[in-house]
Parts: structure tokens; sequence; C-alpha cells
């Protein structure tokens, strides 16, 4: 995806750890993505219920205040946010803790492969 | 053979049946009580002698000394307050035999005959007491039929034993089975504090990671933007440290568990200049969080620099972690009395309860406020603060109120004593 053609789509990063919000803020920009963080679950769920609604959401799992899990369990109990894509990225992501997302990456994250992995998903929705 | 003495063999023979009915039937026993027994011979004897009183005492192997388990004839008076004395004390000193003594009867104070028995072979394991008012009493025949009730006594003795010692062991091995179980909830809550410390570990050692290798990932797409690159090269040194600032944390945590100290090398430092550096690398980490107040001039003494920039790390973390998410932690560094820093980390957010506060400096102990919110941590860090602190003589506290957040507060001696040996 170019920039240019990324430029409508809004990203929420959900991430506690300051380093790696921002670094992944800063590549999706690059990228052209509008990018919203939320350091808790709790914060994110207050972001996604506003307009405009996140195509994507790249998700951390172990966080204060309110977990990914407990987010995404949310999230797909709300018929209106439920069709938004959460893609999970920690450092214990699997299978199971990661039910209900479309994928998930383990930590220590490949930006390559994750910003493709984006790419290749908002591109489907265009 | 004349009729008297017809009866009277006749008659003994039915009371040594009888004592023997009483006395040696097992398999009745386990339906009654060593009291019952007792109290079944007493009786017994009482009525086919024609007794005044009759007490079967039996030594209590564990208690070593003898109680009345049978008695018959003996009513609650005054005078058999006195009377017992008296035979208590008897059977206290041994004076128990070997011809029957003379005691004030409990009923009327007048002259009774009191002979005592051996339970058994001799009085180790017991007495029977009897008594008549006869001063020939016990005749021989007498003689015969008590020695007779009291080897079936010592058969009523042995199990009296014998069932004291199955409550013993039936105790003893409830006692054991409860001692056991603790182990091995014991055992079971260490294993869950190691499970739930290596779950924590493996994540938080690949999170400064993770930060590491985006950002050397970004400094690809980002080479033509010196500032962007500088920030980024800055980052990943930072988490490098941090990771290494982890794994050090976790030697000490060990060294504390082995019961060493943690090494100090005291250096000449400025505390005021220390924190402001230390704070500004944490603003690197978590981003514009802190406010830093300085209430003193300077602060010039001498501490383990890498150190004490760990127990302002961890104590700023933690303050991060659970802390209200966006609202500003306070560091605050001031002089204590005259030759003391006083060092405090202040966080808005849930107060830690009491009895959390009390064990959150122990190894491994997470508060239960810290468990449910979601974010791992170590359990090793609050346990290394106050192992770092006390190796130069200080000390760390907390205070915690609803609606006050939480406070932690060093303090240290300005010239820090080397007590980590």
């Amino acid at each position: 995806m170019t920039p240019s053609s990324a430029k409508s789509k809004t990203i929420l990063v959900v991430e506690d750890d300051f380093s790696i919000r921002e670094s992944l803020k800063i590549a999706l920009e690059l990228e052209g993505y509008k990018v919203i963080t939320a350091e808790n679950g709790k914060i994110a769920l207050e972001l996604i219920k506003q307009e405009p609604k996140p195509c994507l959401v790249l998700l951390d799992m172990m966080m204060p205040m309110m977990s990914g899990r407990e987010f995404l369990d949310q999230v797909l109990a709300d018929s209106v946010l439920a069709p938004i894509p959460v893609f999970v990225v920690s450092a214990v992501a699997d299978q199971q803790k990661s039910e209900g997302a479309i994928g998930f990456m383990k930590k220590p994250a490949d930006l390559d492969l994750l910003l493709k992995f984006v790419a290749q998903h908002t591109s489907r929705l265009a | 053979m004349p009729t008297a003495q017809n009866d009277e063999l006749l008659r003994l023979q039915r009371l040594t049946r009888d004592i023997k009915v009483v006395t040696s039937l097992p398999s009745i026993w386990v339906h009654y009580t060593v009291d019952q027994i007792a109290n079944s011979l007493a009786e017994t004897l009482h009525q086919n002698l024609n007794l005044e009183f009759t007490c079967v005492y039996l030594t209590s192997s564990h208690e070593n000394s003898m109680k009345a388990y049978g008695t018959s004839g003996l009513v609650q008076t005054e005078r058999l307050t006195h009377f017992s004395a008296i035979v208590d004390a008897s059977l206290e000193s041994g004076e128990l035999g070997p011809g029957p003594r003379t005691l004030p009867s409990p009923l009327d104070g007048r002259e009774i005959s009191v002979f005592f028995t051996p339970i058994g072979n001799n009085f180790k394991n017991g007495a029977l007491m009897t008594s008549a008012s006869r001063p020939d009493f016990p005749s021989d025949s007498e003689r015969l039929i008590l020695d007779i009730a009291s080897s079936q006594s010592n058969v009523v003795a042995e199990y009296k034993w014998a069932q004291h010692e199955a409550i013993h062991a039936q105790g003893l091995a409830e006692e054991n089975s409860l001692r056991l179980a603790n182990i091995v909830l014991q055992l079971e809550s260490e294993k869950e504090l190691r499970e739930r410390f290596v779950s924590a570990l493996t994540h938080d050692l690949r999170t400064p990671l993770t930060a590491a290798k985006m950002s050397a990932q970004l400094l690809s797409r980002k080479a033509d933007d010196p500032k962007m690159v500088q920030m980024l090269a800055i980052r990943i040194a930072k988490n490098m440290d941090r990771s290494d600032h982890m794994i050090q944390d976790l030697l000490d945590a060990n060294r504390i568990k082995a019961g060493e100290g943690i090494p100090i090398h005291l250096q000449a430092c400025n505390f005021v200049g220390l924190i402001r550096e230390s704070i500004s690398l944490l603003e690197q980490l978590y981003g514009q969080r802190f406010v830093l107040r300085v209430a003193c001039e300077d602060a010039v003494g001498s501490c383990d620099i890498g150190a004490m920039e760990r127990v302002i790390e961890n104590l700023a973390s933690n303050a991060v972690k659970y802390g209200t998410p966006g609202t500003p932690i306070t560091v605050q560094v001031a002089r204590h009395q005259e030759n003391w820093i006083q060092l405090s980390v202040h966080n808005e957010g849930s107060p830690i309860p009491p009895e959390d506060q009390e064990t959150l400096f122990s190894q491994f102990r997470r508060t239960v406020s810290a468990d449910s919110s979601g974010k791992k941590g170590w359990g090793i860090g609050l346990n290394l603060v106050r192992g770092i602190t006390e190796a130069h003589g200080g000390n760390v506290s907390v205070e915690s109120i609803p609606g006050n957040g939480t406070l932690f507060t060093v303090q240290l001696p300005l010239n820090g004593k080397d007590l980590s040996s």
C-alpha cells in the first residue's frame, strides 16, 4: 500500500509501552495511515466508540486497567464494534488467547512483517 | 462340705464369673466406654462383697497420673472431698499397700477399712480401691476375688491405654495430615508464584527487545531525518539498558533470596543531579509523565549511582504501571534531617490495601490489586528497592490512602554506608 492509498484509513494502536506505541505510530504514519493510540484497554474502548471508526486495531494483551483480552471481549460483545478487525501483537499471544481476533503476532514483532500484514488487510478494505 | 461353706464357694464362683463377664468381653468393649466397664466392675464388687465404697483408678500413660474411672457407693459430700484428698495423696505418694488402711468414712465419718489392690502386677497401672466397715476386711476369700478383679481390671487398663493410644495416634495422624496439606498448599502457592514470575519475566524481557527492534527497523525508513535517527538511536540504547537492568535485577533477586546482600560501590554523587538524569531517561521510555520537585539546593554525598538509578527506575515504573494513566507522577527530592536525603515518588490511582502494604517489599509478592490490574510484574522490583536502600543504610516506606494516591519514600544517609556485606 502506498501512503496515498492509505490516507483515509485510521488505525488504533493499543499498547502500554511508550517506546513500542510511539514506534508503531511513526511507522504507520510513514505509510500514510492516520494513527490513534491508547495505553490501555479502557482508553481504547472509549476511542473505538468515537467516529471515525478505525479500520483496524493493533492490540497488546498485557496492560494495566483493562487487558487486551477484556477489551477484545467487550468489542466482540458490541454489535456496532464487533465488525472492526482486531490484530493481536503481544509477547504472550497465541491462538487461544487471541480468540476473536483476525490474527496474532508474537513480540518481538518484526515491523516489516507487521506493516505488510496491515497493508494487505487495509487494501482488502479499499 | 458344710452348707455355709458351699454357699460361700458358690457365691465366690458366681462373683468371679460376673467379674469376668464384666471385664473380659473385648467384643463388647467396642461399644462401651472405659468408664462404663469400670463402673460395672465397681458395681459388681460393691454389691457382691457388701462394700461401702469401690473405685477403679487407672493410670494414664500420657498424663502419668491416676484417674477414677468407675465408682460405686460414693456420693458427693464434703466428707467425700476430704476422703478423696487422702486417697489421692496415697495414690500420688504410692503408699497403697500391703494391708488395709483405716480412714474416716466419707458418709458419716466413722472409721472404715480401705484396701488398695494393684491393677496388674503393681500400682503402676492403677489401683482398685475397696472399703468396708468390717475391721477384718478383706478376708482371704475377698482378697482372692479382689486379685481376680484387679487382674481383669488390668485388661480394662490395657484396653483404656490402647484406646488412648488410638485417639492419640488418630490425633497425630490428623495433625500430620493437616501439616502435609499445608505443605502441599505452600508448594502449590510457590509453584504458582514461580510460574507467574516466569510469565512476567518473559513478557517484560520481550518488551524492551520489541521496542529496540522496532526502533532499529524504523531507522532505515527515517534515514533522511537526522533528528529522528538520533531519537531512535537513543531509544534503542535505552531499551538495551532496560533489558540489562532486568537481568541485573534478576541476579540481585537471587542474591537476596540466598541471604546475600546486594553489592554496592560507593561513589561521590550529587543526588539532585542523579535524580534529574534518571527522570530524563525515564521520559524516553514512558513519555512526559513526570513532575520533578527539588526542595533543596544541592545534596552532595556518596552512593552506588547505578544501584540508585535502579531504585528510581523501579519506583517510577511502578508508578507508571499502577497509577491512573495520563495522570502526573511526582518525584520529589528533599533534605531530611541534617545528613539525610529523602526521595519520594507519588502516583494517583487506587490505593494499595493496608494488608498488601505489609508484604509489598517481599520477593515475588505482588498485591492483589496489582495482580488484578492485568499488568504483569515480576514481584521483585520493590524487594530490590528495599535491598539496595538498606545496603546503603537507608530505609523505604509506603503510604497509600484512598483519594491521596500512593507515595513511596526512600530515606538515605547523604554519605551512604556500605552495609551490603
